[in-house]
Formats: C-alpha cells, sequence, structure tokens
C-alpha cells in the first residue's frame, strides 16, 4: 500500500498535459461515449505495445510460413505450377524421410517414457528428508545449463570404439560396441538426452509434489496406509496431469534432440541415428525448397496435434494443478 | 523409526550416486582442461586423429580416461586465452550473438506480455495460442521462415539473420505473460481507479513485480541461445562468424588438448549464471508447468 | 527502485533501436537487390594493320605505342621495334629507335610528360654457347624517339645474383620517378634521371605493380593469406600503408591506373574500380558481357573520357589478329535487347568462353551469361551450384563435367536432347559416336551432350588379363595372386588411392539412382576394402627413388597394371611400346561390364528442364556439335561427330612427311611422348592400333561420376578398417547405412 501511494503522487506528476488536453476533447464531444472511447484508447495503447513483438513474429514467423505453405504446393519457387499435394507424396515416399520418421518415433517412444519415469524418481527421492537436499537438487540441474558442445567431447571419449566405456564392459566380458555406428547408437543418445533433461522434469515434479496437501497425507499415514498405497492412491493420483504434461513437454523436447547428434556425428550418421531434423538439416543445404516446405508442413501439422493434445490435457485436468 | 532411517540412508546413497553420474561428465572436461597437450594426445590421440577430409578416424588401440592430470597444466589456458587469438574470436562471436538477443527479447517481450496480460477476447487468446506453437515448434520447423525472411532481406551471413528471429522468439512473451497473469487484479485495478495510465501501471506496477521473473527468463533465454548450433549453422555459412558451440564440434586432432579448455571456458558463463541465479531459474521452469496457464 | 527504471528506459531505447534496425533491414534490400545491370560497356572496334606481335602497350596524349618482335624465316634474324599509332588512325609509324637484333623491350612505360621509359634487356654471347651475360639497360625516350637518357642496371641490381636480372615491373609516379621490381624480391626506385634513390627487399612475392590516379605506388603482395596493396613509400623508404579487400590480380595488365580515382583492377573476367580510400572495390564491367576473351587481352587503359580503350589480340587464326577495343559505358535499356540465356559451371574452360564469346558476337536473338560457381574452394562451389540446379535455379545450360550425371538424370532435371536434334535442319543424331550417346542416354532419350570425349581405363599386358575387355575383382585378385611376392599392381598405389580409383569408376556397381539403391554391404564392395587393404596406406607411403622407373617396372613384370586416361591413338601407341608386347584396355574391375568408362575431356553440357529458352540453349550447344567445330584441329579428346572421329583414325594411319633440302620426302615422327626415363617417338599407327582404340570406344559403357560426399562416407568409415580396428563387413554395413541415407536424401 506504500507503494500504492508513491503511484499516485507519481501518477499527477506524469501525467502528460497532452494527455488532459485529449482528455477535455473527449468530454466536449460526447458524454456518454466517454467510457467507450476510454476502453478503445487502452486497447490501442496496450496494442502499441504489442507491435512491436505482433511485427517482428509476423514478419519473421508467420508470413514465411505462409509462403512455405505455397511453396510446398508448387513444383519450384520460378515456375510457380500448382502441384497441390505432389510434393507431400514425393517426400513421404523418400526412403530418407520414412527412416528419420521412424528413428524419430522409435527415440520418442523410448526415451519419452524414460524421461518421465526417472524424474519422478528422482523428485520422488529428493522428496525425503535427505541431508543436502538443495545441493542435490542444484546437481541434477547443472547438465540443464551445461552447453550441449562443452560435453561432446567427454561422450566421444566415453562412449568411443576404443573408449571407456567399452573397457568398463571389457571387464564384464563383453565385447567391443561400436557405440555410435551400430544399433546401440541411440542408447547413447537416449543417455545423453536424458542426462540434459531429467533435471528439468525433476523440478515440474518437485512444484507438483509440494503441491500435495500435507492433510491428506497425514490422515494416510494415520490410518496406517502403507508408503506404497500412499504413492499409488495419493501422490499418483494427484500427480496426474503433471505426468501427462512432463510427458508432452519430453516429447516436444525429444524432437530437438538433433543437437546432440549433430554434435557427436556430424551430418551423415549411421541409419538409426538418422532423425527427422536431419533429413531437413541436410535438405536445407540442398535447399530443395519444395522438400524442405513439404516436410517443414508435416512437420508442424504433427507438432499441432500433439500441442493440441497437451491443450486438451490441461483443460481436462489443469485445473487442480495451476492453483 | 529405525526403518525410516535406513530408508533415508539409501535415499541419500541412490542421490550421490545419481549426482556423481551427473556430474561425472562436466568434472572430466574440467579436469581434462587442465592437462598438458602431449598427456591429452596420448590418452585420447587415438580418437580425434582426423583424416584430411575432416572426419574423425580410428587410429589408436586405447583410450585413457582419467579424472586427475599427471601434471597439473595451465598451458591449455594460456595458449587459449593468450596465444590463439581465434577461440576467443568464437568465444567473442557467442557473446555477440547472445547478448543483444537476451536483452532485446526481454525488452520486446515485457511490453508485449504486458499487453496480453490487460487485454482480454477472443482475438488475443488466438494471437496468444500461435505464439505457444510456435515457441514449441522445433527449431528445423521455424528455421525454414527465418531462412526464407533472411534471404530477402539479405541479411543471410550477417549477425542480423540470428539476432531478429532470436529477438522475437515468442518464448519470453510466453513466459512474461504467465508470470504477469499471476499480479493480482486488485493491485492493477488499484492504480487503474487511481488514474493510473497503461504505462504507469506497467513501469511502476507490473516492471517491479516481474523482476524475478525477468531475472529467469534472462537465463532461460541465455542458455537456449548460448547452446545455439542449428541457427548459425544454417544462416551463417562464413565459419569465421560461428559460435564457439560449432567450432567446438569441428575442432580437429592439432587442437584436441586446447578443446577441453576451450570447452571447460565455454562452460563458464554457463555455470555461474546458473550459480548466481538458480532460483530464478527454478521458479522459471516450475512457471512454464502448465503451458496454457 | 531507481535503477530499475534506468534499466527500464534503456529497455525502451533498445526497443526503439530494434525497430529501427529492422527498418534498416528493408532499406538495405531495396537498392541492393539488382538483377539487370544499370549500365553495360559496348564494345565498338577497330582492326590494326599490325602482323607482328605486339606488346608492352601504353597510351599518352592520344597516341598508342607499343613493341613488336619479328622473326625473318628467310634471314633467321629477329628485329624488335618501338611503333607509335595515333588513336582513331590503322597505320603506325616506326620511332627511329635503333635496337639490335639481341635487344629485346621488356618494359615499357610512359611518363606524365609523354616520355616513354624503356627497359631492354639483352644477352651477350660468350665464346662458349652457355656463357652469355644478361645485360638490363634503362634508356628513356621523347615522344619522337629521340634517346634522353641511358643506363646500365647491373649496378642497380648487383645483388640479385645469377637469375634476378630481370625486370618484371617497371611504373613512373607523377615526378617521374621510376619503380622497377623483379617480382619476388626487390623494389628499385630511381629518380628521373636514373640515380638509384633507393631500394626495398621483400620476402613476398609481388604479383603487380601499379600508380594510382592520385599518384600513389602500390604493389600487390599475398599477406596472411589475402591479397592486399602495400603502398611503396618514399620517405620511409619501404613498404608503408597497405589496403585491402582487394580483387584477385597477377600479373601486368591487372594493376591499371583508374580514371576517376585509385585503380582499375582486372582480375580474370571482370575489371574493378578499385577505391584506396575507401578500400573498396567496384565491378566496372564484365569482359564476357563486353564478349572479349579476357585471355586476349593486350592492353587496358582508362581514357579520360571514361571510356575504356583495350586491344585484344587474336591467335586462332594464321596471322595474329589485333584489335583496338573502345568500350562505352551505355544504358542497358538503350542496348537492343536479346533473350538472355544463362550458363551454369565450375568454372569455364578456355573453349567454352570462346566459343561463348563468338556466339554473342554473332547471335542477334540470344545472348549466353555465363556464371562461375568456383569459389574459395572447389567443394562450396559444387554445393552452390547443385542447390540451384536442385531448388530450381538452375541455368539455362548446365556444364555438368563436374557434377553427378546420373543423379540429375533421376531427378529430372535435364531435358531430353533428341526432340531438338530432331528439330535441328543440320545435326543429326545418328552421325555422332553411338557409345557415347548411349552413356547419356535413359529409356532413348538424351540427357547431355559433349564435344569431345576420353576414355579411362586399365591397361594390362594381354599376356596378363587376357585379350577381352572388361573383368571382376576376383579375376583381378587371382592375377594378382598368381604374381610373386613383391609385385606392385599399381604404381604409387596407397590404401586410400585404390579405394578411390575403384570406387569412383565403379561406382554404377554400388549406387542404382534409378531404384535409389545401394549396396555397400555386398561382397563385391567387401573385396574392394580387402583388395585396397593390400596396399600400404598414405601415411606409410615411401617413395623410393632408388627404384627403377616405371616403364622398366612394367616391362619387368614388377608392375602389372596401369590407370589411364586415353584421349587420342598416339597414346595407345606410345602404352604398347611402353609395355613392351601387346596390351589389352581391361578397364576398372566391375560386376558387369568393360570397366572402361566416358568422361567429357573439356565440357558436358545439359539443358535445364525448367529453362525457357531451350531452343535458345540448344542453339549454342550445339555450336560445340556442328562439324565445323568437331573437324577442328588441336582438340584435346576424340571429336564425337562420327565421321571426324573415322577423320582423327585416318590421320593416325596416315605417315608424316617433311621436305628435306634436295626435295625429296621424308618420313618424319609425328610427337614425341615420354613417360619417366622412356622415350617414344609417335609415327603412323597401323590398323590393328587403330582397331583396339576403336574398339576401347563402342564397349565404353559407363559414365564417370564423382560425388564427394558419398567418397567423403567411405574414405572415413574405410579407414577404421585400414587400421584394423573393424572387420570389412562391419565397415561395409555402416557405409551402406550412410551413403543409403544420402542416396535417399538426393532422390
Amino acid at each position: 500500500m506504500k507503494l500504492l501511494g508513491k503511484q499516485r503522487n507519481a501518477k499527477f506528476k506524469n501525467m502528460q498535459s497532452k494527455e488532459l488536453h485529449e482528455h477535455k476533447k473527449i468530454n466536449q464531444r460526447k458524454h456518454k461515449r466517454v467510457s467507450f472511447d476510454m476502453k478503445q484508447r487502452r486497447r490501442l495503447s496496450l496494442g502499441l505495445y504489442m507491435a512491436p513483438s505482433l511485427t517482428g513474429v509476423s514478419i519473421f514467423f508467420i508470413l514465411p510460413f505462409i509462403v512455405v505453405f505455397y511453396y510446398s504446393m508448387v513444383d519450384n519457387p520460378i515456375n510457380n505450377e500448382f502441384v497441390f499435394f505432389d510434393n507431400f507424396i514425393n517426400v513421404f515416399s523418400n526412403g530418407a524421410f520414412q527412416l528419420a520418421a521412424m528413428n524419430t518415433l522409435k527415440f520418442s517412444m523410448v526415451a519419452v517414457p524414460l524421461a518421465v519415469l526417472l524424474s519422478l524418481g528422482l523428485a520422488m527421492l529428493l522428496d525425503h528428508k535427505i541431508p543436502y537436499r538443495s545441493q542435490f537438487r542444484t546437481f541434477f540441474l547443472t547438465p540443464m545449463m551445461v552447453p550441449v558442445a562443452s560435453v561432446v567431447l567427454i561422450f566421444q571419449v566415453i562412449f568411443h570404439y576404443n573408449g571407456a566405456m567399452n573397457d568398463v564392459l571389457s571387464i564384464f566380458g563383453i565385447s567391443k560396441i561400436d557405440w555410435f555406428k551400430s544399433s546401440y547408437a541411440q542408447v547413447v543418445i537416449i543417455i545423453l538426452f536424458l542426462w540434459k533433461n531429467l533435471g528439468y522434469n525433476m523440478i515440474l515434479f518437485m512444484a507438483a509434489i509440494s503441491s500435495i496437501p500435507k492433510d491428506i497425507l497425514e490422515v494416510a499415514v494415520l490410518e496406517s496406509a502403507s508408503p506404497w498405497q500412499v504413492f499409488i492412491n495419493i501422490k499418483i493420483r494427484y500427480l496426474s496431469s503433471t505426468i501427462l504434461f512432463v510427458t508432452i513437454l519430453s516429447l516436444i523436447s525429444s524432437f530437438k534432440v538433433f543437437r546432440e547428434i549433430y554434435l557427436l556425428t556430424s551430418d551423415y550418421p549411421y541409419d538409426t541415428l538418422y532423425m527427422l531434423q536431419h533429413f531437413m538439416n541436410n535438405t536445407f543445404r540442398s535447399l530443395d525448397y519444395q522438400k524442405l516446405s513439404a516436410a517443414a508442413i508435416i512437420m508442424s501439422i504433427f507438432m499441432i496435434i500433439i500441442i493440441g493434445a497437451l491443450f486438451i490435457t490441461e483443460n481436462r485436468f489443469g485445473k487442480d494443478m495451476e492453483e | 523409526m529405525k526403518e525410516k532411517r535406513i530408508r533415508l540412508y539409501i535415499a541419500t546413497i541412490v542421490a550421490a550416486i545419481i549426482a556423481i553420474l551427473f556430474l561425472m561428465p562436466i568434472i572430466l572436461t574440467i579436469c581434462n582442461s587442465f592437462m598438458s597437450a602431449s598427456e591429452i594426445s596420448s590418452n585420447y590421440g587415438a580418437i580425434f586423429e582426423t583424416n584430411e577430409k575432416g572426419g574423425k578416424v580410428f587410429i589408436s588401440e586405447k583410450v585413457n580416461l582419467k579424472f586427475i592430470p599427471d601434471m597439473v597444466s595451465f598451458s591449455q589456458y594460456i595458449t587459449v586465452l593468450l596465444k590463439s587469438p581465434e577461440y576467443l574470436l568464437k568465444f567473442w562471436n557467442s557473446v555477440i550473438l547472445v547478448v543483444p538477443i537476451m536483452v532485446f527479447q526481454l525488452g520486446v517481450a515485457s511490453l508485449t506480455s504486458y499487453g496480453f496480460t490487460r487485454l482480454k477476447g477472443r482475438l488475443k487468446e488466438i494471437v496468444f495460442f500461435m505464439y505457444i506453437i510456435l515457441m514449441l515448434m522445433p527449431y528445423q520447423v521455424t528455421l525454414v521462415p527465418n531462412y526464407l525472411v533472411s534471404s530477402w532481406l539479405h541479411i543471410i551471413n550477417t549477425k542480423w539473420s540470428i539476432w531478429l528471429p532470436g529477438i522475437f522468439s515468442p518464448f519470453a512473451v510466453f513466459l512474461l505473460t504467465k508470470f504477469m497473469r499471476r499480479i493480482p487484479k486488485g493491485v492493477i485495478e488499484a492504480a487503474q481507479i487511481d488514474g493510473a495510465g497503461e504505462w504507469q501501471i506497467f513501469r511502476k506496477i507490473c516492471m517491479p513485480l516481474c523482476k524475478g521473473a525477468l531475472c529467469s527468463v534472462a537465463i532461460l533465454v541465455f542458455i537456449d541461445y548460448w547452446n545455439m548450433v542449428e541457427q548459425p549453422l544454417i544462416l551463417l555459412s562464413d565459419p569465421e562468424m560461428h559460435p564457439l558451440s560449432i567450432f567446438l564440434s569441428k575442432i580437429n586432432s592439432g587442437e584436441i588438448g586446447l578443446a577441453f579448455a576451450v570447452a571447460t571456458i565455454y562452460m563458464v558463463p554457463c555455470l555461474l549464471v546458473f550459480l548466481y541465479g538458480e532460483d530464478y531459474l527454478v521458479e522459471g521452469i516450475t512457471y512454464q508447468g502448465g503451458i496454457k496457464g | 527502485m531507481k535503477r530499475f527504471y534506468k534499466k527500464l528506459t534503456l529497455l525502451g531505447v533498445a526497443i526503439a533501436m530494434c525497430v529501427s534496425l529492422t527498418a534498416c533491414g528493408k532499406k538495405e534490400t531495396s537498392t541492393s537487390v539488382k538483377d539487370q545491370k544499370e549500365f553495360v560497356y559496348v564494345p565498338e572496334y577497330q582492326e590494326i594493320s599490325e602482323k607482328d606481335d605486339l606488346s608492352n602497350l601504353v597510351v599518352s596524349n592520344n597516341m598508342i605505342y607499343y613493341t613488336t618482335w619479328s622473326y625473318d624465316e628467310a634471314t633467321e634474324t629477329t628485329s624488335s621495334s618501338i611503333k607509335a599509332l595515333e588513336i582513331g588512325q590503322t597505320e603506325s609509324k616506326v620511332l627511329p629507335i635503333e635496337l639490335t637484333q639481341d635487344e629485346n623491350v621488356s618494359m615499357m612505360n610512359v611518363d606524365k610528360d609523354g616520355n616513354l621509359v624503356v627497359v631492354i634487356s639483352s644477352s651477350i654471347q660468350g665464346e662458349n654457347p652457355e656463357d652469355y651475360t644478361q645485360v638490363v639497360t634503362l634508356k628513356k625516350f621523347d615522344k619522337d624517339g629521340k634517346e634522353l637518357m641511358a643506363k646500365n642496371l647491373e649496378e642497380v641490381m648487383k645483388d640479385t645474383g645469377e637469375f634476378g636480372m630481370y625486370i618484371q615491373y617497371l611504373t613512373l609516379d607523377d615526378e617521374g620517378n621510376i619503380y622497377l621490381s623483379n617480382g619476388d624480391s626487390k623494389i628499385w626506385v630511381l629518380d628521373n634521371s636514373g640515380n638509384e634513390l633507393f631500394t626495398i627487399s621483400t620476402d613476398s612475392y609481388i604479383s603487380a605493380m601499379g600508380t594510382s590516379k592520385e599518384g600513389k605506388v602500390v604493389v600487390c603482395v599475398y599477406e596472411q593469406d589475402k591479397v592486399v596493396l602495400r603502398e611503396i613509400d618514399k620517405t620511409s623508404k619501404a613498404l608503408g600503408a597497405s589496403f585491402e579487400n582487394v580483387p584477385d590480380l597477377y600479373g601486368n595488365l591487372s594493376l591499371l591506373k583508374g580514371v576517376e580515382k585509385g585503380f582499375l583492377v582486372n582480375s580474370g573476367n571482370t575489371l574493378y574500380e578499385y577505391d584506396l580510400d575507401t578500400q573498396e572495390k567496384k565491378e566496372i564491367l564484365n569482359w564476357i558481357d563486353c564478349d572479349i576473351d579476357s585471355n586476349s587481352l593486350a592492353a587496358i587503359v582508362g581514357l579520360e573520357d571514361g571510356r575504356i580503350f583495350a586491344v585484344t589480340r587474336d591467335w586462332s587464326g594464321e596471322n595474329t589478329k589485333s584489335d583496338i577495343v573502345y568500350l562505352t559505358k551505355t544504358k542497358s535499356s538503350e542496348v537492343a535487347q536479346k533473350t538472355i540465356i544463362t550458363y551454369g559451371g565450375l568454372y569455364l574452360s578456355s573453349n567454352v568462353r570462346s566459343a561463348i564469346i563468338n556466339f554473342n558476337k554473332t547471335h542477334d536473338k540470344y545472348r549466353i551469361q555465363p556464371k562461375e560457381y568456383i569459389s574459395d574452394d572447389y567443394e562450396a562451389g559444387m554445393a552452390q551450384l547443385n542447390s540451384d540446379i536442385v531448388s530450381g535455379n538452375a541455368p539455362d545450360i548446365i556444364d555438368l563435367s563436374n557434377g553427378s550425371v546420373n543423379q540429375y538424370i533421376e531427378k529430372g532435371i535435364l531435358e531430353d536432347l533428341y526432340p531438338l536434334f530432331d528439330k535441328d535442319s543440320e545435326l543429326k543424331k545418328e552421325n555422332y559416336v553411338q557409345s557415347v550417346f548411349k552413356a547419356y542416354e535413359r529409356d532413348g532419350k538424351l540427357y547431355a551432350a559433349m564435344p569431345t570425349f576420353s576414355i579411362n581405363t586399365i591397361i594390362g599386358k594381354a599376356s596378363d588379363v587376357g585379350s577381352d575387355m572388361g573383368w571382376t575383382l576376383e579375376e583381378l585378385m587371382a592375377l594378382v595372386n598368381s604374381k610373386p611376392e613383391g609385385t606392385e599392381v599399381f604404381s604409387y598405389a596407397t590404401k586410400e588411392s585404390i579405394l578411390y580409383s575403384l570406387c569412383t569408376y565403379g561406382l554404377t556397381d554400388y549406387v542404382d539412382w534409378s531404384t535409389g539403391k545401394c549396396s555397400f554391404d555386398t561382397e563385391n564392395f567387401i573385396k574392394v576394402l580387402e583388395f585396397s587393404n593390400r596396399f600400404s596406406s598414405d601415411s606409410e607411403y615411401a617413395y623410393d627413388e632408388s627404384a627403377p622407373s616405371m616403364p622398366t617396372k612394367i616391362r619387368n613384370g614388377q608392375l602389372l597394371l596401369m590407370m589411364t586416361n586415353v584421349s587420342d591413338v598416339a597414346s595407345y601407341q606410345m602404352y604398347e611400346a611402353m609395355f613392351g608386347e601387346p596390351i589389352t584396355f581391361i578397364g576398372y574391375p566391375s560386376s558387369s561390364g568393360t570397366g572402361s568408362s566416358i568422361s567429357a575431356s573439356d565440357v558436358l553440357l545439359g539443358i535445364s528442364s525448367k529453362s525457357k529458352n531451350k531452343e535458345g540453349a540448344w542453339e549454342f550447344i550445339r555450336t560445340f556439335l556442328t562439324p565445323e567445330y568437331q573437324t577442328k584441329d588441336n582438340m584435346w579428346g576424340f571429336p564425337v561427330l562420327q565421321y571426324a572421329l573415322d577423320d582423327v583414325f585416318k590421320k593416325a594411319m596416315e605417315p608424316e612427311f617433311y621436305t628435306d633440302e634436295s626435295g625429296n620426302q621424308v618420313k618424319t615422327m609425328k610427337t614425341s611422348w615420354g613417360y619417366d626415363d622412356f622415350n617414344f617417338d609417335v609415327y603412323e599407327a597401323t590398323q590393328e592400333q587403330v582397331d583396339k582404340v576403336k574398339n576401347l570406344i563402342d564397349n565404353a559403357d559407363s559414365v564417370y561420376e564423382y560425388n564427394d560426399e558419398m567418397y567423403k562416407i567411405i574414405s572415413e568409415e574405410a579407414a577404421a578398417f585400414f587400421a584394423g580396428q573393424k572387420s570389412a563387413q562391419d565397415v561395409a554395413s555402416v557405409i551402406q547405412s550412410r551413403v543409403q541415407i544420402y542416396v535417399n536424401e538426393n532422390r
């Protein structure tokens, strides 16, 4: 309230004389319309606040996106002949695209559930009153902060054909695995993905866990419910919306895993590591606009579906979590 | 009670093991940066031998992964910081690409978020939804439009092609809007009744209350762009302008010793930001929970 | 609190800047988009009646001075003279300057007052043939040829050693000081009467020297991987200020006094204006746009009235023909508009360049506008050309000689040339070498054509490989195994080079662009890997200097095979002699076919299927296929026109004679070939030899194709096998996996 007092003083000082003048003009015109005009004016000024961003977003994202959509429908940017779905058919029937889509799907199917379960586990772990709890939180969160490029070197050393991981495995009598160039390649990337993303998910879960009403837990303990029952019946129920949310968020970030793969293995990796983003990136280099546009549209439609699912989830379960 | 204590012990031990696993790559990188060039190449020469085409090639038999250097040496850092300016130049490239994006994105976003918070109606909802979709799109999708615009504006291969899309990226708008919505309506209404204009409300009420949020967003934006790979790869064809992140992945055999030092230097700003702003960061992530808000 | 507002204000400023920046960005575009050049230089020709070779051209006060050099066959004497020609006139007059037979004008320039400064070098023969002394003299004449000064430069140039006694650059400043350089270590500065002022020694190689409009004398040197101009500083007597952002330039015709300011810089096909103050370059003209072959330029001078004056020499005819060209800047809208046909390739070969210029000079309807894609590196240029083609920006005519023809054909990028042949009133497709056309034919459609071709193949002794063409890798390995230990298969072979050759020339075995199927994980490719692995690696390869020469090894049986490119009958004759017994074009090992592939020896041309001017593009391509072009002498490679090829064979079988003093016809060798210590004089070929070559051409069944990206993947992975880290099977399957992705992506 003290602040508000200050506010009021400032208001009179700062009120522009021009603004006052405007007030008068409006008053003179039509008394009944005043409140409506004020509202309009307010909207207009707020619109002005948003103008830079709206312009920027339109210029850099929305308008070109419309062009991308157009490109995906024509045969080439010079002829501009409409071919409708030919480009999409081409992309869908492209072996590289199919492979990329399959790999991305496979990756997400494995990485996302792991990311959810493990981060939930971490959050639960920190929910215990263990010593150095906040330090542990810091440690788990650190990978998120570290640039991928910095740790790529170490991952290369660990998972190299002659690297540390194979040395360790050889102790157990397991023969050498070519981690980056065999069907094990996705394992490495999943590890890297989890390493980067668990901390983030964990924070989301920790927030959700702390918002579970304490009295319910206490009642449960009083009624001598086993910890397992408490976990299943109370915690999971309260966390269900967060779990869904984290799942979808992880799904989205699993689409961004290209960066790690690129830094580890460059443009043309072993086929199990070839993701949709590689397809896009390599097509970018040859600037095949039609293919590129069609692939971008396909990918964005897919993303919109996922995001739509996210929204439906939130609308249905989101209420209790939000507050 | 005893059972509970044992459980606590186990939990602590598990947490400690996980923590070690999580920190290991970072610690290894830092430790290795203190090795002398000869030690590095005798340890890892195997991996980073390159052929004339720049691809990595297998040569020697074994790799020695070590935590503790045989002899602590600062020679790598001396080389990186004093002798070979190209690394510092790339580091500077990173800074010059990231900082303007961070500052301007925050500026643009705080205004826009205020607009989003104060406006009502169907149109605003739709526009905000659009921002969210854009925010969640993978880079490969948004880069196509970015590239097109950049080529129309003839800014490809200039810093502008990274800056401008970065500045107008919808991420900060989204997060700040979520923060601002939590400002109690009463505070704003009271100010309005007192006759405060939008600018006063924005400046004197909204911004001070969002200080923490601005920090969170700044940190998240910073990490995101400090880490960028895709954008410069596609929009900047001149390797001279590439940030350190890309340069690091292309480092070759002769410089592998330096690579760890460079990697460490590259991490330092992130770790500093983290140490300083961990709570803001956590707050930021928590607010991201619930995309729609 | 207060600080916080301050920050906010900063933000506000930031936003304002940001908005203005976007505005800036937009403004930039409106000025920088220039598809059509606003001005063009229109050439106006004037023939001069000079038959002799002219050089050292300078212009002063409406007069052109130059030197000529001629050889009189009757008296076997040479004579040089300095001539003057008034601009606008055709007849020149010889200046009364005596030059002896041994004297040769190596440099000439003209000072502000119109006096000629000349560097004359002469060699004085001693008693023995090998001892002669080089004398370099600097002389000055007035405009009528009266000698004003003469100075022996021996004293000045004394410390350059035996081989440094030549002058490569000569320029003068406004005070008449004379700047001389030998191009690699010394710059000498003399005053206007020839007294030495100072000498600059430099480590850098000097690629040009010149005086700017402002009177600054600069040299062009390489510094830290870039070309810079360094001013010659008279006060410090050293190289002074440096100027960057200079176009690549080389030689005497490259750094010329500017018209308005700075320099005119001639860099290959483009003439730039370079401003010393702003250190900026501006394109003035492109020689090809002016229908001038930049190779034929003998002089370029920026005239005071803004015109560019140039002299071109054409050696192609019987006599050297010289033309004076005045280039006048004209608004392009005032020039008769022709339909532009774009021509894109990595770089223009000299044949293509002169063909374009001839075409542009003679055709009213079409104009070829070439674009060279080569930039700093080969790969980037290739990538750019490729992306232009794939993205629909393809030039109308594409030079395919460096590209992936098969890939383009399958992508539908190229137009069928047969319908254009059918419409052509003169050229008939039946008249061309069928095996060559077949190689670029798919389903009865022809996608590329070339003027001349050569054949890539492997040669072996018939006693080793039999007389039939074509073999498999197993047969090759069986041959190698049947030979004693230590027998070389190919000379200078390493793991990497063998893998490269086998992959490049056998690529069709492993990649089928029509189905997009790769077969690197086959037994066959694994054998290629294993075979390559028999050799020593690049890094281990040791050059043995004491080893016998390659021809000796071949004849001794120490070396079995030779990879080569056959482009004429004479090379076959030479190889036969070198091997010392009958040879067979056994070809590169392949699972099917002869393993001999066709490659274009100059250009391989295709028409973009997206081109809007296919007729125009054909008009140009057909010039390479006309009988006139095909029957030209001195072509590199076999002509593609059948009767021209037959003619080549016929000529190869005809002996060559010369008439001796007594009037008798004496058989003479046509040419002489050498390979290491082996020398062979080529006389007429036998019918059998010609038949062998004919047979090779008829049976060549594949097309040379190189794909950088693919080979990069192959070599990267194969290294693990070569280093003994992985089995060939593992490596082959990784290669298969990665290349398959590449192929799928690019289909």
